[in-house]
């Protein structure tokens, strides 16, 4: 049997290889399969990372072009030249402006926000949940076609294990790409924004999330300090309810129209517990509620369920996380 | 300045889902609303066609009969007129960015927004499809849309890790719109009523010329697993605090 070739795009953040890429590569390698790197924006200097990780052939080009349009036709000569089995890559908003359109130019199947990744003799069998996660369902797609399947998944779901490769004759190739610039979409700008360090909801190990019993703004001080004790893995949440309030922004949301979200660990403060917001967090690993009132709905929906009031608890689980830490 | 606004219907996000005997979705009870993220559109495309004073806002979806009744609700919100390209065949991204495209390709159309991503599915992939077979720029994720300059408009949108973009696009171009962009209004009374004589163009799904690409199919659908047996914990607040750091550390080891 020929080995199954994956080309892997990974993403950098702060020129390092982020993490739920490297992730994938490990993963593919585990599966018995090739893994290929395809690096975007990054020199030769931060390659260690996925060298390290044990791809097989590693592509770089200094610059990403920030326009998908002027991307995806670079991309869809690079796969049709190296004919990988398969396109994965995380389903990150920059991924999901350009796989895409390479998607339409190769008319390969496309599917993003993935669960799992299998092969059968035949077949490459993806998991994704639909309905922000109220079901889940499979597809089955032909491993002989022609067309590249490009498959995005979500962060998380494949876990790295920390083995570093014996492989040390990777290769590794400059891609000579020479992108024309065209005034119709131009990058001007480009900020830091969020002060915080804290990772995104959908990459968290660890999420502490505010509902109404916050009762304002204010006070979700509160939960950025228990966030603070966590750990830097942990990012703070929002339930619907709170952002369109205005006592956050959207982009803390947790729930269908906001963020599907599965950490390893999930802390409900103050949140009873829609069936929208349950839709985006019940794929957590272990679920913690706080609340006041016993006939919360989260709580037929959760591991540990703590009764009371939040203003007390949360303190109090600050001190002894601090105290068992020592 | 002409504005096409692609929707689709989805459940509404208090459904529960149930599945049906023919592995899939069991639609009986569903009540289908406009994707929320295509409402923020096509309300985007009406405030920039208040603000301009002339243009067109048109409204373009795919689906079964029932989707007649969202594309009344867009014209009731003001939209200009709605086409519909009717079938009851299962499509996917790919599939769908190809067939509206056919019909696109009639419009002249300066900006075609749409929905980030539609809340059943998923993808987040048909705008950005539709861009590329139409060979158009395009920016995902916007949150802030405005005209610097004729033709030349700025997306500003915030990436999930934490850094804000703001991006100089000319018209024609596509978007698709975040939540936040605005707050989509509600169709008033006489807006209903003015609703039911616009133009709602219907196209059979089979009068067009048949798109190249195979169909992706879900199966194997299933509920999620039962959730866990909850465990209750009771005490005075630090007793509680104290015994689930404990559990936390100890018996699942996420601490």
């Amino acid at each position: 049997m020929s080995s199954v070739n994956i080309l892997i795009s990974v993403d950098f953040l702060e020129g390092q290889p982020k993490t739920s890429s490297l992730d994938l590569i490990s993963f593919v390698r585990q599966q018995g399969w090739m893994a290929h790197a395809l690096c975007l924006g990054t020199n030769k200097e931060s390659l260690e990372k996925i060298t390290e990780t044990g791809a097989e052939k590693i592509f770089f080009h200094s610059q990403k072009n920030p326009n998908p349009q002027i991307l995806a036709p670079f991309l869809y000569n690079f796969v049709k030249e190296q004919k990988p089995a398969l396109i994965l890559a995380s389903s990150s908003q920059h991924n999901l402006d350009l796989f895409p359109r390479l998607a339409m130019r190769l008319k390969s199947p496309f599917l993003s926000d993935c669960l799992s990744l299998k092969q059968t003799e035949k077949a490459w069998i993806i998991e994704k949940s639909l309905y922000a996660g109220k079901c889940t369902a499979s597809c089955t797609l032909e491993s002989s076609s022609d067309k590249t399947p490009i498959i995005l998944m979500r962060p998380h779901q494949v876990q790295q294990q920390q083995t570093t490769s014996q492989n040390r004759d990777n290769s590794i190739t400059e891609l000579t790409w020479n992108f024309t610039e065209n005034d119709n979409y131009t990058l001007t700008q480009k900020k830091q924004t969020q002060k915080t360090k804290r990772p995104d909801l959908t990459e968290a190990q660890i999420i502490v999330s505010g509902g109404r019993g916050m009762q304002g703004p204010e006070h979700f001080k509160l939960l950025e300090d228990l966030a603070d004790t966590l750990g830097p893995q942990t990012a703070v949440g929002a339930s619907r309810a709170v952002t369109d309030a205005g006592w956050c922004p959207h982009t803390m949301q947790v729930g269908q129209t906001g963020k599907t979200v599965s950490p390893q660990l999930y802390i409900a403060c103050g949140i009873s517990g829609a069936i929208q917001h349950l839709a985006g967090m019940s794929s957590s690993r272990i679920i913690v509620a706080i609340n006041k009132d016993p006939q919360a709905p989260l709580f037929q929906k959760c591991h540990y369920g703590i009764v009371g009031n939040l203003f007390e608890i949360i303190p109090f689980l600050i001190k002894e996380l601090k105290t068992v830490k020592k | 300045m002409n504005i096409l606004v692609c929707v689709k219907q989805v459940p509404d996000t208090g459904t529960r889902i149930q599945l049906s005997k023919e592995d899939g979705i069991d639609e009986s009870g569903i009540e289908w609303i406009i994707n929320p993220y295509d409402e923020f559109a096509i309300e985007e495309a009406l405030r920039i066609k208040e603000r301009k004073q002339k243009g067109e806002v048109i409204v373009l979806s795919m689906g079964p009969a029932r989707m007649e009744k969202t594309l009344r609700r867009a014209l009731a919100m003001g939209a200009d007129r709605a086409c519909l390209i009717e079938t009851d065949k299962k499509a996917d991204p790919l599939f769908v960015a190809q067939t509206l495209a056919q019909v696109i390709t009639k419009e002249k159309a300066d900006l075609i927004i749409t929905g980030k991503a539609g809340i059943d599915e998923n993808h987040s992939a048909t705008g950005a499809m539709l861009a590329e077979t139409l060979s158009l720029p395009h920016v995902g994720f916007v949150k802030a849309f405005t005209e610097s300059e004729e033709g030349k408009w700025i997306c500003e949108r915030q990436m999930e890790t934490g850094i804000t973009e703001e991006i100089a696009l000319r018209l024609p171009a596509l978007i698709t719109v975040e939540k936040g962009i605005n707050e989509p209004r509600y169709p008033s009374l006489p807006g209903i009523m003015k609703a039911k004589k616009k133009e709602l163009k219907k196209i059979s799904l089979s009068s067009l010329p048949p798109s190249p690409s195979d169909i992706i199919h879900f199966h194997s659908y299933r509920l999620p697993a039962p959730p866990p047996t909850p465990q209750i914990i009771s005490g005075s607040a630090e007793e509680q605090a104290k015994k689930l750091v404990q559990m936390l550390r100890e018996k699942e080891k996420v601490l």
